[in-house]
């Protein structure tokens, strides 16, 4: 007997990734880390993957209410972090949707991951330029943030790899199905 | 829902050049500020996108450039290091960032809109400064 594939709703799955984003991101901020501002993004994982099954709309959804609910409960609301991790969050979505639909002959899911953590880092970067009126000294910067972007956008890729092979085993269905 | 085919989960040669290119990039865009020489640093302190001082880092002491809305001190220290002791900021990053000394570092207040930058002296026609 051949077994079906379940039948499920998407908002249902986008809401259980949203859920699980925004508790990731708030249980990572508690942890000890080296630097204040050195975060691996573990909430990103089900970003990622809700541009990877469901495309570019259901990934700007579950980013935009994660940064929304977990900022609700971080008390950042309203506060530069919080513009900052709006920018970040809008363009390393719309640069990992494009790249996923129109060059995924050249990068898999971990390349994707890695442009997403430099181009978040890069859209943070523009809000804090705005802020400090385009000094040079921020130049400086670039560098260490590209550096821990392409870093932590590995490991959050290769995570993300796990994540998907899990999630299609448990679902048992064949590849491409819509 | 769409499950990626096999071959889209594999690293790929993409994926390398991609990784290599950024770490590359910006070890060589990070080395370049060291080149100047460590012994003639001078701080700079820049406050609203106007550089308010141009300190020498063998000047020990304290400053404070605080204002009605701003409350930010900071000290070089006699092993010329800089250190944030006090910022009303929410977040507290720029205290609890680690001490610059290097050319090209950097502590900076986002809710204060203050950066602290080392650099390498400008050659200018004075020979000394004192302070």
């Amino acid at each position: 007997m051949i077994r079906q594939p379940i039948k499920y709703k998407e908002d249902l799955i986008i809401a259980v990734f949203i859920i699980l984003a925004s508790i990731f991101n708030i249980v990572e901020t508690a942890l000890p880390r080296p630097i204040p501002w050195l975060r691996l993004g573990l909430g990103n994982i089900f970003i990622i993957s809700g541009i990877i099954f469901f495309g570019f709309k259901a990934g700007l959804i579950i980013g935009i209410s994660k940064l929304i609910i977990s900022s609700l409960f971080l008390g950042t609301i309203f506060s530069p972090a919080f513009f900052m991790g709006l920018t970040g969050t809008l363009l390393s979505i719309i640069i990992m949707s494009f790249t996923w639909k129109y060059l995924k002959k050249f990068f898999s899911v971990v390349g994707i991951s890695m442009l997403g953590g430099v181009f978040h880092n890069i859209g943070q970067m523009i809000v804090i330029l705005i802020i400090m009126n385009f000094s040079k000294a921020l130049i400086i910067q670039f560098p260490i943030i590209i550096f821990f972007g392409t870093g932590a956008g590995f490991v959050i890729g290769l995570i993300t790899v796990s994540f998907i092979k899990k999630w299609e085993a448990h679902f048992h269905a064949p590849p491409l199905t819509r | 829902m769409y499950f990626p085919e096999e071959k889209n989960l594999k690293l790929k040669p993409g994926d390398i050049i991609l990784l290599a290119f950024f770490i590359l990039f910006s070890i060589v865009l990070f080395l370049k500020p060291f080149t100047a020489k460590s012994n003639d640093l001078i701080l700079e302190v820049i406050k609203d996108g106007k550089i308010v001082y141009e300190l020498s880092l063998s000047s020990s002491g304290e400053w404070d450039i605080s204002d009605e809305k701003v409350r930010f001190r900071f000290a070089i220290l006699k092993d010329k290091k800089v250190t944030v002791l006090d910022s009303n900021c929410p977040q507290q990053i720029c205290v609890k960032s680690k001490m610059i000394s290097k050319p090209g570092e950097t502590i900076i207040c986002i809710p204060n809109k203050i950066i602290l930058t080392i650099k390498g002296k400008e050659k200018t026609s004075v020979d000394t400064t004192t302070y």
